[in-house]
């Protein structure tokens, strides 16, 4: 009895490297991140020079894209997204820490994926939705940002987190 | 004596431009928020970095997040709506401080896991 009573100590261990193990491989998989936060309010020009606030996109459902002619990453991502836009996904760029005029000819070169480009120059609106970098991708479900992605997004991430919503 | 003043030039010269771009210049009304303000920004991760706080961090988000604390402290803003203010944007592994009670089961776990085995060996000899 007492033997038994003894392995249920050498359990309680085993659990926690268990528990911990589960934890570290969750953390791993953080690259998209369910979210629940408001659109910020904003006041920014777009791409082509007109006035945008949060209250323009706040119904309806969009992917936001943070992209920037300097990101090479988002070179690699831009054919996906023109096979969304293709298959009618609204989505809006989010200009990032960007020239303007380098952005207007990178749209030019290599077709926009946007129906609306926010250039947001200074990172305001990007750190308000928590942007660490470029690519991301944002979920806007009425008003709300519902699901993020840092890095580039693929068919894959595209049918695992965001194709549901559409 | 003018090799001299000219030597001193030189090296007013660098002294100041040394000064001019080592550090972001925030200004404070008072050393209160000065002390919160660096106090934060090294309990704050990097949302970019592997590990390093804001304050060791020269990345443009880490740049910008310092900013925005800055003007927040400014704009009398708590050290908690602050800290709520980034985690809720890049999570709560932001928080290098996390309070002890939330995470009560995480820092008793070591201890648990130490006593579970000292008592299994313990056992052993015993039986």
């Amino acid at each position: 009895m007492k033997s038994k009573i003894r392995y249920i100590f050498l359990l309680v261990p085993i659990l926690i490297i268990v528990f911990f193990a589960y934890v570290i491989s969750q953390s791993q998989n953080e690259a998209s991140q369910p979210l629940n936060l408001e659109l910020p309010e904003f006041q920014l020009q777009t791409l082509d020079d007109k006035a945008l606030s949060e209250k323009d996109i706040s119904s309806g459902t969009y992917l936001i894209n943070v992209w920037a002619s300097w990101c090479i990453t988002c070179r690699v991502e831009h054919p996906f997204l023109i096979d969304l836009k293709d298959k009618g996904v609204p989505i809006i760029g989010l200009n990032y820490k960007d020239n303007k005029n380098d952005a207007i000819n990178w749209l030019k070169n290599f077709k926009s994926p946007y129906e609306i480009s926010i250039h947001d120059f200074y990172g305001t609106l990007a750190l308000d939705l928590g942007v660490t970098g470029a690519p991301e991708t944002y979920l806007l479900k009425d008003g709300t940002i519902v699901r993020r992605h840092i890095g580039e997004l693929n068919i894959e991430k595209w049918r695992q987190d965001f194709a549901e919503f559409f | 004596m003018q090799s001299f003043s000219r030597k001193s030039l030189i090296v007013l010269f660098f002294l100041f431009h040394l000064d001019s771009f080592g550090n972001d210049i925030y200004e404070f009304k008072d050393s209160y928020q000065e002390q919160r303000f660096f106090s934060l920004i090294d309990e704050i991760r990097c949302p970019k970095c592997t590990s390093g706080s804001l304050a060791s961090s020269d990345a443009p988000v880490s740049k910008d997040l310092k900013d925005r604390i800055y003007f927040m402290i400014l704009d009398e803003k708590s050290d908690q709506e602050i800290k709520d203010f980034v985690i809720q944007r890049y999570g709560k592994q932001s928080d290098y401080n996390p309070s002890f009670s939330e995470n009560l089961f995480l820092w008793l776990m070591p201890l648990i896991f130490f006593i579970s085995i000292i008592i299994f060996f313990g056992l052993k000899k015993r039986i």
